[in-house]
């Protein structure tokens, strides 16, 4: 199990979600209510960040197409989205989240 | 009995609305015909990512498999020559007729051409399909020089994507200020000054008269009679509905299908979705027909679901998006001159909104790279609530403050 560092605690407030760049990968961590998620930060339907998009009850929805996203399983829950978003574990270890990338 | 639905038009909207019968449980039999030799793609990388050298595959809105696991008939290059909506049938252009329950128009869109000597020249070029993207991409050489008549989105896009290439680019302009029509001039000059920064040469208030060239283009030439070399030009000049086989078969068009919310069109079991359909009534607006991803998308689905006899209506502030160099730039409502403005934010920052009132609501924004923002302000408009133009107006209060649950 490959754990990285991905951000501090304090970087992303609850309800905000935040890039992050972690082995090149981009990705977007969300603090739902003091609870972390991380999904890949790129859209699958066009190249759009998803740390650009609007986070609500837990779904993100990307700002270029509206394409809505649950941020906990990356399923792809409306819009013109059929791809799911890869999502990754992450856990707080002190100030730090982890992501595990494997 | 299992009825048949054709669907005539493989764009966004005619792929989406096979896509949205099938996800809603159709069982139907789908025929999906277009004349393009391509599967349907989407349309606006094709003024960006596409002129930049990107392959049309990252366009494409399924891959082959999905039609054939999906059961949709797809038929590329396929003219459809006449309907007929007595007989319920419509003829190809090699004379074979198809009957159909339910027809769905979703012929989009051509280039309005300029009646204007030298017009036919090798090297004029218009932009609306992948064909077209792809012909004009091979010209964007470093140092050609590109002239774009037109400053409307189509245009700015090409010009920034030329740019990008290493093209010298002159965009001509008929009106005193770009975008006028649409934004009533707001965002104009500042748009201008963001492609001169990039070294466009922007020319307002310019009237091309004709196009020279043995053959191919080599000049344009300006109303006064003075011309400027070129060795591509682009004829950006808007678009026209391709509604004449419905206005043929009788269906009722007005530079477009005139179509009700739910996507009818005046004769029974004739649907019209996309760029071709005009919309008699949607949100605060009237006779709309709406050139955009979005709109391509709504009708769609809610032609999918009219067929299916599923109540849905296409409504709210339409949206739209460009983008230039390195600025995303979307538009919902609409922003007319006469409307109040009040900026939220630093306009001469990255990332700011202006929102235009009209009669206490919010009828139009601008949203200069702030997407995050459209999900409220959409929220905002499509209630049509009496909105507060200081508060609007204050960066420090959140939209959602705004929002009347």
């Amino acid at each position: 199990m490959a754990w990285k560092a991905m951000a501090r605690v304090t970087d992303v407030e609850p309800g905000a979600v935040k890039a992050c760049q972690v082995d090149n990968v981009p990705l977007a961590l969300y603090n739902l209510d003091g609870e972390f998620f991380a999904t890949h930060d790129i859209c699958t339907h066009a190249h759009a960040c998803l740390s650009d998009g609007y986070l609500e009850d837990g779904k993100i929805e990307c700002p270029m197409h509206q394409g809505v996203f649950d941020v906990r399983t990356g399923n792809a829950v409306s819009g013109p989205v059929d791809i799911n978003v890869q999502t990754f574990a992450v856990r707080v270890e002190g100030d730090d989240v982890l992501v595990n990338m494997d | 009995m299992k009825q048949r639905v054709i669907i005539i038009g493989a764009g966004q909207s005619g792929a989406r609305t096979a896509a949205a019968l099938r996800k809603q449980g159709s069982t139907d039999e789908i025929l999906l015909i277009g004349d393009e030799v391509d599967l349907p793609y989407e349309r606006p990388p094709l003024s960006k990512d596409i002129l930049a050298g990107a392959p049309l595959s990252g366009a494409v809105i399924f891959p082959s498999e999905y039609y054939a696991e999906h059961d949709i008939d797809v038929r590329v290059d396929t003219r459809v020559s006449a309907i007929e909506p007595a007989s319920q049938q419509i003829e190809l252009a090699d004379s074979s007729r198809l009957a159909y329950d339910q027809l769905v128009l979703a012929t989009g869109l051509r280039a309005r051409r300029l009646d204007i000597p030298g017009a036919e020249l090798d090297g004029v070029l218009t932009l609306r399909t992948a064909q077209d993207s792809t012909r004009l991409c091979a010209r964007l050489m470093p140092n050609a020089r590109v002239v774009v008549l037109g400053g409307g989105f189509l245009g700015l896009e090409i010009a920034a994507a030329a740019v990008k290439r290493g093209c010298a680019v002159t965009v001509v302009e008929s009106a005193a200020v770009l975008l006028g029509r649409i934004l009533g001039g707001f965002l104009g000059e500042s748009l201008a000054q963001l492609h001169r920064s990039h070294g466009v040469d922007v020319r307002t208030n310019a009237r091309v008269n004709a196009i020279e060239g043995q053959g191919s283009v080599s000049a344009i030439m300006f109303e006064d009679g003075t011309t400027i070399p070129a060795d591509t030009v682009v004829v950006a000049v808007g678009a026209l509905a391709n509604d004449a086989l419905a206005r043929a078969a009788g269906v009722e068009c007005a530079d477009g299908v005139l179509v009700d919310a739910h996507t009818r069109s005046s004769v029974g079991g004739i649907y019209a979705v996309g760029d071709v359909a005009r919309q008699r009534e949607r949100w605060s607006l009237m006779d709309v027909r709406l050139e955009s991803w979005e709109n391509a998308e709504s009708q769609a689905q809610a032609a999918a679901r009219t067929i299916l006899g599923v109540p849905a209506t296409v409504d709210g502030a339409p949206w739209f998006w460009t983008d230039q160099y390195d600025q995303n730039i979307q538009i919902l409502g609409s922003c007319e001159p006469d409307d109040a403005v009040v900026v939220r934010g630093d306009a001469t920052a990255p990332s700011w909104c202006a929102f235009f009132v009209r009669r206490g609501r919010l009828h139009g924004a601008v949203l200069m790279n702030a997407g995050r923002e459209r999900r409220i302000v959409r929220q905002i408009m499509d209630a049509r609530q009496i909105v507060d133009c200081g508060a609007l107006a204050d960066f420090g209060r959140p939209l959602k403050s705004l929002v009347i649950a």
